[in-house]
């Protein structure tokens, strides 16, 4: 954080009583492009997206406590990206480019031997997500959110729209899922029922908001903004109200994760033109 | 990259053409200098004597082409279309900038701040919607014979005939991951064209890390010294190479090879290349990617005098290629995702470094710098959610080397879907290069290139 910001932050924390987050920890020190992360084992991992020579993208877990980076899949050849888990980790989901404009969603669900590839109607599926309890996969086809059951059987749209629609991100209780979409303009996050009902906007404002995370309890979201020409970290509460800059770093900061604890977030920080993750510690109701 | 083995009949083993990258987390190894000491037979491969014509002097001592390989979506990046309904105008908010009349995309926070160093040009036209096609046209100024088999020079082998044996480096340098590539297909239009491949650039390699390497002279890897320091054997060595591979006979591509050789032996070449020579903190401002590093080994290479350097954003044009993904523009799909992931920030944070870098150090005024791909992106946006190829109107982006900055040259319509000025074609576009490089009308006409072509009206 820059120190100068401090005064006028406290100000705003005071009126508004928002949180704020204690200076971030570098976890990573090789600075090659990352994207994606998600907390595993208990809050003692992370996996996340990491560029590398060959294939491009590899899938990659960190122990946090050692920093010793290995990769989840270490016989891939093909670019793989964005790992997702259920809460009890014991399905996950992820996306593998196949060839040209084929992105394909590989699930692995609890208890099968082998991971499926998803059957979906367009040949690119992007930003994948689960609900906690395993049996659904939400994803992006072709600027539309789509939800497979799984095994697949069923597969039905999600908040259909026009514009984009991305990044959806499901509740931890399964009942809410929360997105971005440019439906009314720019990119915006919206929140509803996981049947796609009672859909609501939360946030308002020029510039990308994008990429929201739940937090553990359900009652913040953690997100993307680029609202001041800069790519920065907000959570807000869920319903919107209250975001604030948790990051306010001259360059970017994306890819927001919680750990379990709902104490501490993880995300993709760019320190001279290096990108690694960093984790920070959420502070109640302002600076400490 | 960097062997370093024994062998039987060894007297030193060498690393070749490889720079490691190094910085406060690694350890870089000089191979590249090592190699240049001890190799013996740098005058004996000297460069050929060509057909050399002196250029005048022109403004831009050096040029350097920024290739955004994919066609780049003008208004997603230079040309946005903020009145303009939603399926075309995109998700995208846009940045007011230093021009009077100039808004960009809000991807691009960096290059509104400092838009008083480039001019942007938003009636550029090309002639097919075919990539390979529509590069080679690009890349050579004109159209090729016989469909795509046959092209002329391109603009930096122009460059490279005319400025061949002033300076120590190549005249022209491809710093590129790769041979330009499609998936159906090779660009044919990249080299020396009917000039032959004496005037292709060499090619060099540079990783999102920072290191680089020369892939012609990866052949001479775990080559024994002994056998290097024989010039017949080594030509017999690198022929039964040659063999191996697609490069042809070693007559054709020899001449690669002898002035990539000469980089190895020139102190000037040692020290161009060496990007572990920067601070970490410059190395940073260009962004830890492949095409961030890549403008940051171009700026050595201008410094070098090097007269015609082209950046390749990606080897491959299209965006997500199995194995081969290496995130050209061609965003058919995700258009939007790629331009906020990737696409937008590691150009947006390259690019201005760049331009800040050059002009800091005094060198902008005597470099071209010009950023575009081959074509543009359809203004309605996809079923896919991305958007297709659209040659009838598109965004480049010039500054330096003679350029009057901080214009906005051109018009396109409401839906970015033509120019409502006179279209700027790829033959104005190489004319204009030429002739900021020194090489005018008369001159141009000598070499029978665009005899017929003007520069760019207002830009220059």
């Amino acid at each position: 954080m820059r120190s100068e910001c401090v005064p006028i932050l406290l100000v705003s924390v005071l009126l508004v009583s928002v949180s704020d987050a204690a200076e971030p920890l570098r976890l990573t020190d090789d600075g090659r492009i990352k994207r994606d992360p998600v907390f595993v084992d208990g809050g003692r991992s992370v996996v996340f997206t990491l560029q590398s020579d060959s294939p491009r993208l590899v899938l990659a877990k960190l122990d946090v406590a050692s920093r010793r980076v290995s990769r989840v899949f270490p016989e891939a050849n093909l670019p793989e990206l964005k790992c997702v888990y259920s809460a009890d980790q014991k399905t996950r989901a992820w996306l593998r480019i196949t060839g040209n404009d084929r992105v394909s969603l590989l699930v692995h669900p609890a208890g099968m031997e082998t991971e499926y590839v998803v059957k979906t109607a367009k040949t690119v599926a992007w930003s994948p997500a689960l609900t906690p309890d395993g049996k659904q996969v939400i994803v992006n086809l072709a600027g539309q959110l789509v939800v497979h059951s799984i095994p697949p059987r069923k597969v039905r749209p999600l908040a259909k729209s026009s514009g984009r629609n991305d990044w959806p991100a499901v509740s931890p209780d399964g009942r809410r899922v929360a997105f971005g979409s440019s439906r009314d303009g720019n990119f915006e996050i919206y929140a509803g029922g996981l049947d796609g009902e009672n859909l609501r906007r939360l946030t308002k404002r020029p510039g990308v908001d994008m990429r929201p995370a739940w937090s553990p309890d359900g009652k913040r979201i953690a997100f993307t903004s680029v609202r001041k020409g800069n790519y920065e970290i907000y959570v807000m509460s869920a319903d919107g109200r209250r975001p604030v800059n948790i990051s306010r770093h001259a360059e970017r900061d994306d890819y927001v994760c919680w750990h379990p604890d709902g104490r501490q977030l993880v995300w993709v920080r760019e320190v001279e033109g290096r990108y690694d993750l960093f984790q920070a510690t959420i502070i109640e109701g302002g600076r400490k | 990259m960097m062997k370093r083995e024994r062998q039987r009949d060894e007297v030193v083993m060498i690393d070749v053409g490889s720079f490691r990258s190094r910085d406060c987390y690694g350890i870089s190894r000089r191979a590249f200098v090592r190699a240049g000491m001890a190799l013996p037979l740098g005058v004996g491969l000297g460069a050929p004597a060509l057909g050399k014509q002196a250029a005048a002097a022109g403004p831009a001592r050096s040029v350097v082409l920024l290739w955004l390989w994919g066609g780049p979506s003008h208004l997603d990046t230079f040309d946005p279309k903020p009145q303009a309904p939603q399926e075309i105008r995109g998700p995208f908010d846009t940045l007011v900038t230093r021009t009077p009349g100039l808004r960009v995309s809000e991807l691009f926070p960096r290059l509104a701040q400092r838009s008083q160093l480039f001019t942007v040009v938003r009636s550029n036209k090309n002639l097919t919607a075919t990539h390979r096609i529509a590069a080679s046209i690009s890349l050579t100024g004109e159209q090729g014979a016989n469909g795509d088999a046959e092209y002329g020079p391109s603009i930096g082998s122009i460059v490279h005939r005319v400025q061949a044996g002033r300076h120590d480096l190549p005249p022209y340098i491809s710093v590129t991951p790769g041979a330009l590539k499609t998936a159906l297909g090779i660009v044919k239009g990249a080299g020396g064209g009917g000039w032959g491949k004496a005037h292709d650039p060499v090619s060099v390699r540079c990783s999102d890390t920072g290191g680089v390497d020369i892939p012609s002279l990866k052949l001479l890897e775990g080559l024994p010294s002994n056998r290097l320091a024989d010039r017949k054997l080594l030509l017999k060595q690198l022929d039964q190479i040659a063999r191996l591979g697609d490069r042809g006979p070693v007559e054709t591509w020899g001449e690669n090879f002898r002035r990539a050789y000469r980089l190895l032996t020139s102190g000037e070449g040692q020290r161009a290349f060496d990007l572990s020579r920067e601070s970490s903190a410059t190395r940073g401002r260009y962004g830890r990617s492949v095409f961030g590093q890549s403008c940051l080994l171009a700026r050595r290479l201008v410094e070098a005098e090097v007269p015609f350097i082209q950046v390749n954003w990606s080897q491959w044009v299209e965006n997500l290629f199995d194995s081969k993904t290496d995130f050209g523009w061609d965003t058919h799909w995700l258009n939007f995702e790629h331009m906020v992931d990737r696409h937008g920030p590691i150009l947006d944070r390259a690019l201005s470094t760049f331009l800040d870098d050059l002009s800091q150090r005094g060198l902008l005024d005597q470099t071209l710098v010009v950023a575009m791909g081959e074509f543009g992106r359809t203004p309605k946006i996809s079923g896919n959610a991305g958007r297709d190829h659209w040659p009838s109107v598109y965004s480049s982006l010039w500054a330096g080397g003679g350029v009057v900055p901080g214009q906005v040259i051109g018009q396109s319509d409401r839906r970015g879907a033509d120019s409502l000025t006179d279209p700027v074609t790829p033959d104005m576009v190489a004319t204009t290069m030429l002739q900021q490089a020194g090489i005018g009308t008369e001159q141009r006409a000598e070499l029978r290139v665009f005899p017929d072509s003007h520069v760019i009206e207002g830009l220059v």
